[in-house]
């Protein structure tokens, strides 16, 4: 009898097995319509609504992008006036770190994490749809403050003691901050999901020392997760209770401090950098090992940079602060600090290099985005090191040399990765490749535009236009670059129309991928194209680091896995070593429930803080419905551990 | 590629306790991300510590002791029934589980209505100055994360009460006591830092 693992065929002994693999599908198989809709808790569907969401909050803030750069593009324009180009910035600012960029890096992790380390789902699925309804409905929440015109306008920052009751009256950055607390539900959950799915459910064989480097990259990103977004949340609640609750936290005439504020934001905000960067390093690793044709150099040194990375990114905040009275030996330590943290990532582009060197490259769409994100991530590195100098900070803070700094480590670091990773990802997830034409259109569109649109504002910056000012006069001479900037951002738009083509046109006229278009030698190149529901029939066995170029024709597989409940291993976490076989929880209404019932908490929280009593108290009903057993399930259960207890005493 | 099948994995248990479980490791990451927003919230108290030229602030009278004491008692005497609960669960006792749980969810109850008291004993408000806001803000937020547990543990208890708990419930439980060590452990610290350090 044959199966299936991939396209190829799979022998496999049992005559039984293809009565497993139907029983297997259909235990796994999505339910239909509406309420199959919103009840789905596989990681496959989630991730994909977290990504395609994530992609509308992208469209939002670009289109608040080249509003801004429209209104900037002449001296003394009107097109936005100050007060809507305020929020307009800070809208910009919050959908691209909030709402995009952190959410569209865990979104593919949460998709494809489970497939490279060779199991079917993430662990705890509701949680997962909890958390992707959470951050769907913060964004909601947001735009809808926004279109009533109480959109936040002081900055993506919102910095105290701008941003406390005596200047900022209305709702708009009650709006900001119950935002922050909603991305931050949803971004823990994540953190949480990703980091116990990694430690707990990796096939057998795939011990730390052969995990993937996006696997890698994703594991630390998630830890540092668990440890940044607190700080911000405990920051913007700060905030909130100032406001709604009189406290004093950031009110110096009461003993506050406004620079705590700043603390706790930067505590988080530079971690951040590195939760967005690392993910898209990960992604860099896997593009460049299988367009190389060859295993990433260095193996050991990458996973050391990525590690090293992570905790010296939490040894940063402080250069965003140099500008305020913090103590001479802090400025010094945060300025070595900030130095250091070059070598590993110097490290990494250095491995690369040497893959690329000693292998033999396939110049297709991914890896050409991996050459942009060299080029563009450097230039932003090194502006970062200018920045990382006290002095140079002291002069050019505020500036648009900042605001360039910024757009080429984020554009440079984390999109265009990013878009390769769409490039090589995208035929595993719809089974069709894109457009190899249209993928360069927009590579060159892309790295042409973001160097006109970002490059002159480091010299806009040095001539002293500061950020976040709604326009200039003609007398300050900055209208010709301004408008050389805002030609620039057209040419991106032109780029992203590209990509927009191609990622909506593949989907039915994309060459066909089959299971391993690329010759990758990851673990979801093993399963077809899509994926199963269940990932793979048989949970595979990994031999080697080098993944699926290892198995030489064969495949280790586990069996004897139950095939008519959603069963997954789970392995030891140093040697994985099979442990136990784990239900998975079925489908449910309770995480969007529960999410509702958050959403709902956050929004009445902005008016009263009776909102806050009264959903916490709300929250139990979800929490009970989602706990409580199903009924034919439970008494299966029963059943089959009665008969487990009998067992040994019938064979004594 | 054909496929050989290496491990059989047939006569694996379907649940285990402690580590080796996957919802164990949730509590742990609860406890870790809870933890560290309970060490910014002490970092923040420091912070405005240092800065102030007095702590508590002029005019400000020191914590009282008697409510917390008290709750620091009933937080220790709690740690009784959630140890039981858990040993009854790991012997899959049922009626003993659902006793210890009960027990446990009524002294976390009393203890979180004798955390109001505690909050009055700061002799602060928490829109006085910003001694009182993050003084509150501790008590609150660990107030916050201790009712979370007992919304789990009478969840349990009532599950016990009207169905026959399964093996996964029986490791809910003791998850569930694990946790509420933790809650117990972190409320040492934080009392001493609240109500004894500024004296």
């Amino acid at each position: 009898m044959a199966t299936t693992i991939g396209t190829d065929p799979l022998t496999l002994p049992p005559a039984i097995h293809d009565e497993d693999r139907k029983t297997l599908h259909e235990t796994w198989e999505p339910e239909r319509g509406f309420k199959g809709w919103v009840r789905a808790v596989n990681h496959k569907t989630v991730g994909k609504r977290y990504i395609v969401t994530a992609l509308v909050f992208l469209l939002l803030g670009g289109l608040e992008a080249a509003a801004l750069r429209m209104q900037l593009a002449r001296p003394d324009n009107t097109l936005l006036g100050p007060d809507r180009y305020n929020q307009v910035f800070s809208m910009h600012g919050t959908t691209m770190m909030f709402l995009f960029a952190v959410p569209i890096m865990t979104a593919i992790g949460i998709y494809l994490v489970p497939l490279m380390i060779g199991t079917r789902n993430v662990a705890y699925p509701r949680l997962n749809a909890l958390g992707y309804w959470t951050f769907l409905l913060g964004g909601v929440f947001l735009y809808t403050f926004f279109a009533m015109n109480s959109g936040p306008d002081a900055g993506w920052t919102s910095y105290t003691p701008l941003t406390g009751p005596q200047f900022a009256n209305g709702k708009r950055i009650d709006v900001w901050a119950q935002l922050v607390t909603f991305t931050e539900i949803a971004a823990l959950i994540a953190a949480l999901e990703m980091v116990m799915t990694v430690l707990k459910m990796r096939a057998p064989g795939m011990t730390f020392r052969r995990l993937p480097l996006f696997v890698w990259a994703q594991f630390i990103t998630a830890a540092m997760v668990m440890f940044a977004m607190p700080a911000v949340a405990t920051g913007s609640i700060m905030l909130g209770a100032d406001r709604l609750l009189a406290t004093h936290f950031f009110n110096h005439a009461e003993g506050g401090d406004a620079l705590l504020y700043q603390h706790l934001f930067w505590f988080f905000g530079h971690p951040e950098v590195y939760i967005i960067f690392l993910p898209a390093l990960g992604m860099v690793s896997q593009i460049v090992g299988t367009f190389s044709r060859r295993p990433v150099f260095g193996y050991p040194v990458m996973v050391a940079a990525l590690l090293t990375t992570g905790f010296i990114g939490f040894g940063l905040w402080v250069h965003h602060m140099f500008a305020t009275s913090v103590h001479m030996l802090s400025q010094s330590f945060f300025t070595a600090a900030s130095t250091m943290i070059a070598i590993p990532t110097g490290v990494q582009i250095f491995c690369w290099i040497a893959t690329l060197w000693l292998g033999r490259p396939v110049w297709k769409t991914p890896l050409l985005f991996v050459a942009g994100f060299v080029v563009v991530f450097m230039i932003g590195g090194l502006s970062g090191v200018m920045l990382a100098s006290v002095p140079f900070d002291a002069q050019a803070h505020d500036t648009y040399f900042v605001v360039a700094h910024l757009h080429y480590v984020l554009l440079g670091g984390a999109l265009f990765p990013l878009f390769g990773a769409f490039y090589y990802w995208y035929p595993k997830v719809v089974g069709r490749l894109m457009s190899e034409r249209l993928g360069k259109w927009h590579f060159w569109l892309l790295l042409i535009g973001v160097n006109v649109t970002f490059f002159p504002q480091h010299l806009l910056g040095l001539e002293g236009m500061t950020r976040r000012i709604y326009t200039y006069s003609e007398a300050m001479g900055w209208g010709p670059l301004n408008l050389v900037s805002t030609v620039g951002a057209v040419i991106i738009v032109a780029g992203m129309a590209m990509f927009a083509v191609n990622l909506l046109w593949s989907v039915r006229h994309g060459e066909d991928a089959g299971a391993n278009p690329w010759g990758a030698d990851t673990l979801e190149w093993l399963t077809t194209s899509p994926p199963p529901p269940y990932n793979f029939v048989d949970t595979p066995v990994v031999t080697s680091r080098d993944g699926l170029w290892a198995y030489d024709g064969e495949v280790p597989v586990v069996t004897g896995l139950h095939t008519d409940r959603p069963e997954v291993l789970v392995t030891s976490m140093m040697d994985t070593r099979p442990v136990y076989r784990h239900e998975m929880p079925e489908p449910t209404y309770a995480p969007l429930v529960m999410a509702v019932v958050i959403a709902g908490m956050l929004a009445a929280g902005i008016f009263t803080p009776w909102g806050v009593v009264v959903g916490t108290f709300a929250i139990v009903i979800p929490f009970y419905i989602w706990a409580w057993p199903d009924r034919g399930q439970h008494a299966r259960n029963l059943r089959e551990e009665k008969q487990r207890r009998a067992e040994p005493e019938m064979a004594s | 590629m054909r496929a050989r099948a290496t491990h059989d994995v047939s006569s694996l248990p379907t649940e285990v306790f402690g580590p080796a479980n996957v919802t164990w490791w949730a509590a742990l990451g609860g406890e870790v991300i809870e933890g560290f927003v309970l060490v910014l919230a002490v970092f923040a108290y420091f912070y405005l510590r240092y800065e102030a030229p007095d702590w508590p602030p002029l005019h400000t009278p020191l914590p009282s002791l008697r409510a917390p004491t008290i709750n620091l008692a009933l937080m220790a005497l709690s740690i009784i029934p959630a140890w039981w609960a858990a040993r009854s669960a790991r012997a899959k006792n049922r009626w003993a589980t659902f006793a210890g749980l009960t027990l446990h969810a009524i002294l976390g109850t009393a203890i979180l209505v004798m955390r109001y008291f505690e909050c009055y004993a700061l002799n602060v408000r928490w829109d006085t100055n910003a001694y009182g806001s993050v003084t509150w803000a501790i008590l609150f937020s660990h107030g916050y994360m201790a009712l979370f547990d007992i919304f789990d543990t009478a969840g349990l208890a009532i599950l016990c009460l009207f169905l026959q708990p399964e093996e996964r419930h029986y490791v809910d439980v003791t998850e569930n006591s694990f946790f509420w060590y933790f809650v117990v452990a972190t409320w040492v610290p934080l009392f001493l830092i609240v109500f004894l350090s500024p004296r």
